[in-house]
């Protein structure tokens, strides 16, 4: 498998660091919808991730469509781990913004 | 998605959703819906935590999520194999004609030039066919809006100025009309505003801008009670007046000015463009009239006036016959021979225009077919070079829809280029004209004249349908040639003799064609060249005839006759004239009977009063 892009990288990290929906991964990443999707989409396709739907009683509870979660699945995982070896300076050098969001967010 | 969904009522979700539903229909149909539900989740979502953003804010972040749907779905359809989606097959044949494009050119340019000279041309004609013919007037209701003239009988001059006596005896007893108003063109000398200066100028009785429907866009119009005899005189000043004089101050309203030697007040300033009948009226004035002008003598007004509901122009026609008769039966001296003429406001203020307007734009369309058969034949010998290619796809199983589609797709591509630059070309064109023709424009409404969205897509439209149109033929026959008969052909190195026989066939169609738009443009030109002999004045190139400068001297004054009779205004700076003299009224604007009668108004200073738009217009 190619070596994971920094953008890759940057939304495996929020999913695993617990956004679970893609809203949540571009408030963590600070990347555009556009992006954060279609990375999901491909790291879905590559076993990286798994999305799976919500409760359908949920989301008619408050009358919305129903959301879509991811989790890193056992590949993602270990493709994480490697990625962040390999980039480990870069990322805690210039933390994520949602991680510096939540840096900030935790003084 | 489920049912019960409550979407928030805002017009920018609305749209963001129809973002994602368009970016949808990009995505294999298998996955649509949930492709979509999964983006609509978000989106809601992304919505309701936004309550505490502004609104600006809140759009602004809903429409840039939705639009980023669009490089999802395309990555989607990406990954998946091609002929999946109807949309997504139209896509990779839009792309893979853009890549033949830019391998060919040199063959690309030369359709869509040809092309886009007839949709320049036509984009150029329409604009002014749908200003001039199509848009309403910009009055209220102005399908109930008429004018009324007089009719010289014996000089056959259907159309010819009023009197303000008969106007003010029609005025009395109408029925049919809900309102009724006149006004006249000439120009006054404004002073004690910067430089003095003669301002075209509108004299109206006080109704006419209740009756066009057309509010001041800053105070007020002038009203009933302006146009009493006596009354403080009250001036309103167009748009362009008011930038250009008074630097666009709303403390004019109030203001006075000094108007051919009388002091009037500004009451109001009209919208920008609007105008009664001339786009050259900078200032409007009410006539004021007295009794005094109950007395037939002068022919000069232009009425307009508006039909009660349920009122037809024929039935208007035989009352106004009716007080005509009554007129004359008074004034038989003046009135004798005379009779009225009702006529719709548009087809006033198209005029003669229409036959003109309607001959260009079927010498467009010429154009744009003897272009488009041009395009149609570049694109058969192109297709004919690619033969052996086609064959190619016809022998790894492409079908003759699916060839038919991707050189449709090709045709389409070309189509819309050449209407990008037949835009440019139309809007080259129509601010060329407008540069050249300056304010002498011989075309009514000609100012009005735009390339807007209506163009636009009537354009886009044409230039679409003549791509498809032009590859039409090459397309058919390039997917319905066999494999044998192309690679037969190809080997010779020679298109095949159904192409040769159609390519003549589109040479003598152009060649029919062109010679239908010359004779044409030949006609059209005899008349042109007939129409430059006209000439009632000023024929001889020596002779000019500059306006006169204003004069602040009161009208009809002493000061001013003395003017006029004494050495010519400024003689010295008429450069290179040998001869120079003032007249008052001017040689070509009638007899002096034709002279504005208002208090602000003299024979002396009024000028070419009698100065109109339209040009079976004469003062009687």
């Amino acid at each position: 498998m190619r070596p994971l892009g920094y953008a890759t990288v940057a939304i495996l990290h929020a999913v695993a660091r617990g956004a679970r929906f893609g809203l949540d991964v571009m408030r963590d990443t600070g990347l555009p919808s556009g992006t954060v999707y279609t990375t999901l989409g491909r790291a879905e396709e590559n076993g990286l991730v798994r999305g799976r739907w919500e409760d359908r009683d949920t989301a008619d509870r408050e009358a919305r469509p129903r959301r879509r979660y991811y989790q890193l699945t056992p590949d993602g995982k270990r493709a994480l781990a490697d990625a962040l070896a390999r980039f480990g300076a870069v990322v805690e050098g210039a933390p994520l913004r949602g991680a510096a969001m939540a840096r900030k967010g935790s003084r | 998605v489920s049912a019960r969904i409550v979407w928030p009522h805002s017009r920018t979700l609305a749209f963001s959703r129809s973002l994602i539903r368009l970016a949808g229909a990009l995505t294999p149909a298998a996955r649509r819906a949930a492709w979509r539900e999964e983006w609509e989740a978000e989106l809601w979502r992304l919505w309701r935590d936004g309550e505490q953003e502004s609104d600006a804010s809140r759009a602004r972040s809903a429409v840039r999520f939705s639009a980023g749907a669009f490089r999802h779905a395309l990555d989607e359809r990406r990954r998946q194999p091609i002929g999946d989606s109807r949309m997504a097959t139209v896509l990779v044949d839009l792309q893979f004609a853009l890549r033949l494009i830019r391998r060919r050119p040199v063959a690309a340019l030369a359709v869509v030039l040809s092309l886009a000279l007839g949709v320049g041309a036509n984009a150029a004609v329409y604009s002014i066919v749908q200003a001039v013919l199509l848009r309403p007037l910009p009055y209220v209701a102005p399908d109930e809006l008429v004018m009324v003239w007089e009719h010289n009988i014996s000089r056959d001059r259907q159309r010819n100025v009023v009197s303000p006596g008969n106007f003010l005896a029609w005025r009395d007893e109408h029925q049919g009309f809900a309102r009724f108003d006149a006004f006249a063109d000439f120009s006054v000398n404004l002073t004690g505003v910067g430089e003095p200066e003669e301002i075209p100028t509108q004299a109206v009785t006080g109704g006419i801008f209740a009756l066009l429907g057309v509010p001041a866009a800053v105070g007020r119009t002038i009203v009933e009670s302006d146009d009493l005899a006596g009354a403080p005189q009250a001036a309103v000043l167009s748009d362009r007046l008011w930038r250009r004089r008074f630097a666009a101050d709303p403390g004019v309203i109030g203001r006075s000015v000094t108007i051919s030697a009388r002091s009037v007040t500004i009451v109001g300033v009209m919208p920008p463009g609007f105008n009664i009948l001339n786009p050259r009226t900078d200032l409007w004035l009410a006539f004021q009239w007295d009794e005094r002008a109950r007395t037939p003598q002068g022919r000069y007004l232009r009425t307009v006036a508006r039909l009660k509901p349920g009122v037809t122009i024929e039935a208007a026609q035989a009352e106004m016959k009716t007080i005509s008769a009554r007129t004359i039966e008074r004034f038989p001296d003046f009135n004798t021979g005379w009779s009225v003429n009702t006529v719709p406001l548009h087809e006033q203020a198209v005029g003669e225009a229409r036959t003109g307007l309607l001959v260009l734009l079927g010498a467009a369309g010429f154009v744009l077919l003897i272009g488009a058969a041009n395009a149609a034949n570049l694109m058969l010998a192109s297709a004919s070079e690619r033969r052996r290619e086609i064959a190619v796809r016809q022998a790894m199983g492409a079908g003759r829809g699916r060839l038919l589609q991707q050189l449709l797709a090709e045709s389409a591509l070309l189509g819309l280029m050449a209407g990008g630059v037949g835009l440019a070309i139309g809007w080259a064109a129509l601010t060329g004209l407008g540069a050249l023709l300056g304010d002498a424009t011989p075309i009514p409404r000609l100012h009005e004249v735009r390339l807007d969205w209506l163009v636009f897509g009537v354009i886009v439209t044409i230039s679409l349908a003549a791509g498809l149109a032009a590859g039409g033929a090459a397309a058919v026959r390039a997917s319905r040639s066999g494999l044998n008969d192309a690679l037969r052909d190809g080997a010779r190195g020679t298109a095949g003799s159904r192409d040769r026989r159609l390519r003549a066939g589109f040479v003598v169609a152009q060649t029919a064609l062109a010679l239908a738009l010359l004779v044409g443009a030949g006609l059209l030109l005899r008349s042109l060249a007939n129409l430059l002999t006209v000439n009632p004045a000023s024929r001889d190139s020596s002779s000019a005839s500059p306006r006169s400068p204003a004069w602040s001297a009161p009208a009809g004054s002493a000061s001013c006759r003395s003017r006029v009779s004494g050495r010519p205004p400024r003689s010295r700076s008429w450069g290179g004239r040998r001869v120079a003299a003032a007249t008052c009224p001017s040689p070509t604007c009638g007899s002096s009977r034709a002279t504005i009668s208002a208090p602000w108004a003299s024979r002396c200073c009024a000028g070419g009063s009698s100065r109109s738009t339209t040009p079976a217009t004469r003062p009687g």
